[in-house]
């Protein structure tokens, strides 16, 4: 007996009562979540079993026609009982499925008196392979990671759920987008540190910096956002969203607090790393000051944000590569292509990120820093060996701080970062914008405007009479009058005052301008200071390896941008495409990070394994579910624009191995260099205990 | 790292969601619809590739040092 309390009294510690918590709100929160949908109808799963098709191919595996559908139904109360229906083809690319006999499908009941009055496809049965996957997943997590994995899976569906069953429909009620993101945010971050540091003063510390940097970050969203004016028309799904019955949403509210919450799962990471290295370091030398701590914590941030930096961009990349793809298809002029609502939404969504990741490390450094000096570390919890009293001088002699990298040209890492400079500069600057007729993109400034418009909710309906002074180009100076057609549409109005600065479409003949047309407001000059600041902060709190950082950046942006798009649409295999861009842009940032060294071999190695695994994986997952790339509007308006031979699921499925690529080499090179840190510290050990040593990375768990 | 990608791509599809949430569409259907199961894959293809990485480093980096350390062994035979 006494034995079982100790047991229950082992159990009841703050730590598993946090997980309970937890997963007891996860249970409550799913299971209010599903419903009894809609009355008078109910989803089933069914085995198709029988086709009567009538249908007629037509251009390549496009189908019109009709398939009567005979299935079986796997689930609910009519299970067993087989029921047919018509499945119509009208040859939409994106609406139409067709399915084939064996194969599991999910179906939409209608009923009445208990009885099935009708019935309707909706799309394949995929759960399984959802199932599976996510099972394969938690699996892995918690065989190498075990308690860390376990708690790491919990708030992996803790996030999930919470997001869609209480930010989902808190912000459709109407409440404040912004508001609503900023308090999932800073629940996701409390929890997720709290699983992962328990309660303790490091965990207390990266909370502080995770709040500190949220808040500047989205002030910071929220200033260039309204600078940018991307309105309602931030993406395609938005724009269908808002014109289906829902235009009292804040829509540009809401992308806002999406771009915050976006970023906050990398600020995480990095917040409890900086915490982490902070403790350790007051645990070996409990007399350190705050200077000294709060120096440690830099030092451990800049190693994390040296990687980090691209993990956002290709991520965010990854989901947009049909938009971007689009773009670069219709091959107008790279200022219409940057300055366009879409594309400046995701440079805003990837550049904010970016700047809260980098602002996390300082304020976290520092308020963990004065948090280990005002509590210190009792003696007790110190590394054996410490005390109280633990010769400093050394400190006074060793001035040069560690890790301060003094910057030589003619090192093998010196002459790597002005290579992959240089190339990227070149790269860059090869690229020739095709000429489009006799018209070319200028800046001008609004100088004048007579207003003959009416304000229509949001938006305004007429024309006005715009003159402006072109400020970039060869026809810098000149005088340019239009009129500006405002058609009470977010998408294609640009709607001028005098003082802003606008991009124009100059129509061109023998040397003279012959007429002016606004086509996009100036979003480019934010994109720079966005840029600017992101960079300033980079290299200002992580000096070489900030520049270093900032490099890899710039030579992921220029191959994605030069290189990516023009390879898939030139016809190669996009599959192969983005498995070899993400591989370079990986070997080149992890060369650049981690130097000529054994633990970048070590971390190239696994990269280049890794990533073959779970582009396999991708593959094997993305056939088996027939995922098809065509569900995107961007795809259809691609096949439609010349370019019929692109195969769009391969697209997809290189867009997910690259979005996760970045990711991928943060990992690499932070378990890399801990597996370097044991052996160097005792090169007696064995390599299992090597191996073990890897695995207890704690980074990659969180 | 685990929520990294998750809050990442999911922020990206919030409009997504909120379309399906706002038509009150089941979670059955949503969750077998071609555009959200290739949101889900994205997810959870690219987790299980940040999984493995770790311990696939963790075995090559524990290799290579290993091999390198040797000289380092064979000098002080007595301390294995």
């Amino acid at each position: 007996m006494a034995k079982d309390k100790k047991f229950i009294k082992k159990l009841m510690t703050k730590d598993t009562m946090l997980i309970a918590a937890v997963l007891i709100v996860s249970a409550l929160l799913f299971f209010q979540m599903n419903p009894s949908s809609v009355p008078g109808q109910k989803t089933v799963a069914v085995r198709v079993i029988h086709i009567d098709d009538d249908s007629d191919m037509i251009s390549g595996w496009l189908k019109v026609g009709g398939q009567e559908i005979t299935a079986r139904i796997l689930s609910g109360p009519f299970r067993g009982r087989e029921i047919t229906v018509q499945n119509s083809l009208i040859g939409d690319m994106i609406f139409d499925r067709y399915v084939k006999v064996g194969k599991r499908a999910i179906f939409t009941l209608s009923l009445k008196d208990n009885e099935i009055t009708d019935a309707k496809l909706v799309d394949y049965d995929r759960q399984i392979w959802h199932f599976s996957l996510f099972a394969v997943f938690a699996g892995f997590l918690i065989f190498f990671a075990r308690y860390t994995g376990i708690k790491a899976v919990i708030s992996f569906i803790f996030t999930t759920i919470v997001f869609v069953a209480v930010g989902i429909p808190s912000i459709l009620a109407g409440n404040n987008p912004i508001a609503i993101c900023m308090m999932l945010a800073a629940l996701f971050g409390v929890t997720t540190l709290l699983l992962v540091g328990g309660f303790s003063l490091r965990t207390l510390a990266a909370i502080v910096g995770f709040f500190v940097s949220l808040l500047l970050s989205g002030v910071l969203a929220i200033i260039a956002g309204k600078g940018l004016r991307l309105g309602t028309a931030v993406s395609d799904i938005a724009n269908t969203l808002f014109y289906s019955g829902h235009s009292q949403l804040d829509i540009s509210g809401i992308f806002f607090g999406a771009v915050i919450l976006g970023a906050s799962g990398a600020m995480i990471d990095i917040a409890i790393g900086v915490a982490t290295s902070v403790r350790e370091v007051a645990r070996a030398n409990p007399a350190l000051g705050a200077k000294r701590l709060i120096f440690s914590g830099f030092e451990v941030g800049r190693a994390a944000l040296g990687t980090m930096t691209t993990t956002l961009l290709l991520a965010y990349v990854g989901c947009s590569l049909f938009l971007f793809l689009v773009f670069a298809a219709k091959t107008t002029h790279f200022a219409r292509i940057i300055n366009f609502n879409f594309v400046s939404a995701e440079i805003l969504r990837t550049l904010i990120g970016s700047i809260g990741m980098v602002l996390i490390v300082p304020i976290t450094a520092v308020v963990a820093g004065f948090l280990y000096r005002k509590f210190p570390i009792p003696a007790s919890e110190g590394y054996p060996g410490t005390s109280d009293t633990v010769d400093n001088s050394y400190m006074a002699k060793d001035r040069k701080p560690l890790g301060k990298h003094t910057f030589r040209f003619l090192s093998p890492d010196g002459i790597l970062v002005a290579t992959v400079l240089i190339v990227s500069i070149l790269i860059f600057f090869s690229f020739k914008e095709k000429k489009t007729g006799g018209s070319t993109p200028a800046f001008a400034r609004v100088v004048q405007m007579e207003d003959h418009t009416k304000p229509i909710g949001t938006l305004r309906m007429g024309m006005q009479v715009v003159t402006a002074r072109i400020v970039s180009g060869p026809y810098k100076g000149q005088q340019i009058k239009t009129v500006n057609q405002l058609l009470g549409r977010e998408m294609t109005d640009r709607y001028v005052r005098p003082g802003d600065k606008a991009l124009f479409m100059l129509d061109i003949r023998n040397g003279k301008i012959l007429g002016a047309k606004i086509v996009d407001y100036d979003r480019q000059s934010w994109h720079l200071l966005l840029f600017i600041i992101f960079a300033g902060l980079l290299i200002l709190f992580s000096g070489y390896i900030g520049i270093k950082a900032f490099v890899a950046f710039v030579f992921t942006v220029v191959i994605l941008l030069r290189s990516l798009f023009t390879f898939i649409l030139a016809g190669y295999d996009p599959l192969f495409v983005c498995f070899v861009v993400a591989i370079i842009c990986g070997i080149i940032t992890l060369l650049l990070i981690g130097g000529f060294t054994s633990r970048t071999l070590a971390a190239i190695i696994a990269f280049a394994v890794g990533i073959m695994f779970s582009a396999g994986l991708t593959i094997f997952a993305g056939y088996g579910m027939y995922l098809r790339g065509i569900t995107y509007e961007a795809g259809v308006f691609l096949l439609q624009s010349g370019y019929p031979a692109l195969d769009l699921t391969k697209i997809l499925l290189g867009s997910i191995v690259l979005g996760a690529s970045g990711a991928m080499v943060d990992i690499s090179i932070s378990v890399a260099t801990s597996v370097k840190e044991v052996a160097l510290a005792n090169p007696m050990l064995r390599i299992r205990r090597l191996i073990l040593a890897g695995f207890g990375e704690p980074n990659w768990a969180p | 790292m685990t929520t990294t990608l998750l809050l990442a791509y999911m922020s990206v599809n919030i409009f997504l969601i909120m379309f399906f949430t706002a038509n009150k569409t089941p979670l059955t259907s949503v969750l077998n619809i071609t555009i959200v199961s290739h949101e889900i894959l994205r997810i959870i293809a690219g987790s299980i590739g940040m999984v493995i990485i770790a311990p696939i480093t963790a075995i090559v980096a524990g290799l290579l040092y290993h091999n390198r350390m040797g000289a380092t062994r064979l000098r002080n035979p007595s301390q294995i």
